[in-house]
């Protein structure tokens, strides 16, 4: 840092200072194919949508996924949240499996039973793939940059 | 009252740092916290300004035993023994260990091991994921996924927003992620100097880059929290039906 620059700061009582923000977001972001890699991997845009993408608009230039032998973003059973019914969303969902505590329960940590476990979302995995489906969308864009642009037009220009 | 989890799929991240630091500052917001280091030859202590030779009481500990070992308003627990145990998982499902009470649970997190994140995230209200502007750490993000993140905020780590790709990650992050992109911390050397001091950063740099954008960091951390346990984790988090709705493409950030 040039040492004008650090006394300005040290009179102003700045001791760090940040990255200009740019008006326009896209225009320091550069097509890595890391990004499109990611964009375009089944684990983070649902296989069905892509199929559905792909069958309403043929010739687009997404490349079909390969296969997956095993059903993407599928739920665990074990990793399946319990919810207690205080915090449970009012639904005709199966009331939640809840381990029985023990008459006297010996909790070395908090001595109590375990927190009542908040389920954000629909369960520890149900629906986190469109936590990424934010770019669910017919994707002819050849890189990232244009993607992104032409996302914020959209809803700048209120077609959203 | 509430675990949160600080895990990383990939290592290297900073997460035992950001595990400390927002167990600090959420300390500082007044709740009772306690740091659990889940890692076994964990380095957790080291962002406390405790040195290798000091050990950390274990999770199940006397109170007599545990009562000394609290730096900056936040109690230290090694946890890794208890959590190594074949029983643990079975004492989590029954109650006779749990995370409840006063007590606000911060858990680091070996990035290896999957396995007891798995185990713990049913129990958890929150967990953090720091990544790095890496291709190697954003590779990692499709078996995240995989792992299930209904309850996941990320924080990009170790940001040199002088660096190209990690510009153009955190942008890149910030409209994928949008509001569960809680924050970036700056790469900071003061981090590092802190460790090899013994001291905390708060104590060593004061003024640091990478302490400014913790605290930042940990006041977001303590939003969501009460969002969570006020709302029931319902609507705490930005929702996950973002579907193909471009009206939420715009990927707003809490803290970035």
């Amino acid at each position: 840092m040039r040492a004008d620059a650090r006394v300005l700061l040290e009179r102003l009582g700045k001791s760090d200072f940040r990255y200009r923000e740019f008006v326009d977001r896209f225009a320091d972001l550069e097509s890595w194919p890391i990004f499109e890699a990611l964009l375009k991997d089944p684990r983070i845009m649902p296989q069905e949508e892509m199929y559905a993408i792909e069958a309403a608009e043929p010739g687009d230039s997404l490349r079909q996924p390969a296969p997956r032998a095993q059903a993407p973003l599928a739920e665990p059973a074990p990793r399946k949240a319990h919810v207690p019914a205080s915090h449970a969303p009012a639904s005709d969902a199966p009331a939640p499996v809840v381990p029985a505590a023990p008459a006297v329960p010996v909790n070395p940590v908090a001595g109590v039973a375990p927190a009542p476990v908040t389920t954000i979302g629909e369960g520890a995995g149900g629906g986190v793939s469109s936590l990424f489906g934010r770019y669910g969308r017919p994707e002819r864009a050849q890189n990232i940059r244009s993607l992104l642009q032409r996302l914020s037009d959209a809803v700048e220009g209120g077609d959203a | 009252m509430a675990l949160i989890l600080f895990h990383s799929p990939r290592g290297g991240t900073g997460t035992s740092f950001l595990a400390a630091t927002t167990a600090i500052a959420l300390s500082r917001a007044g709740h009772d916290v306690t740091a659990l280091d889940f890692a076994r030859n964990g380095t957790l202590q080291l962002h406390f300004g405790l040195g290798p030779g000091e050990s950390l009481p274990a999770l199940d500990a006397p109170a007599d035993e545990s009562a000394s070992a609290s730096v900056q308003g936040v109690a230290l627990r090694n946890a890794a023994g208890m959590a190594a145990q074949p029983d643990f998982a079975q004492g989590l499902a029954t109650g006779e260990i749990g995370f409840g009470g006063d007590k606000l649970f911060v858990a680091d997190i070996a990035s290896g091991d999957q396995h007891l994140r798995d185990i713990l995230l049913p129990y958890a209200v929150l967990e953090i994921c720091p990544l790095t502007a890496t291709a190697e750490c954003l590779m990692m993000l499709p078996a995240a996924n995989d792992a299930g993140l209904a309850k996941t905020c990320f924080v990009m780590s170790k940001v040199d927003p002088t660096r190209r790709f990690a510009r153009h990650s955190v942008g890149f992050l910030r409209e994928l992620l949008g509001d569960r992109l809680l924050g970036q911390v700056r790469r900071d050397e003061a981090v590092i100097e802190a460790c090899a001091m013994l001291q905390p950063l708060g104590r060593y740099a004061p003024h640091s880059a990478a302490l400014a954008d913790t605290i930042a960091l940990g006041e977001a951390v303590g939003t969501l929290l009460e969002d969570v346990l006020d709302e029931g984790g319902e609507d705490a988090l930005p929702p996950d039906d973002t579907g193909a709705n471009p009206a939420n493409l715009s990927g707003k950030n809490r803290a970035a």
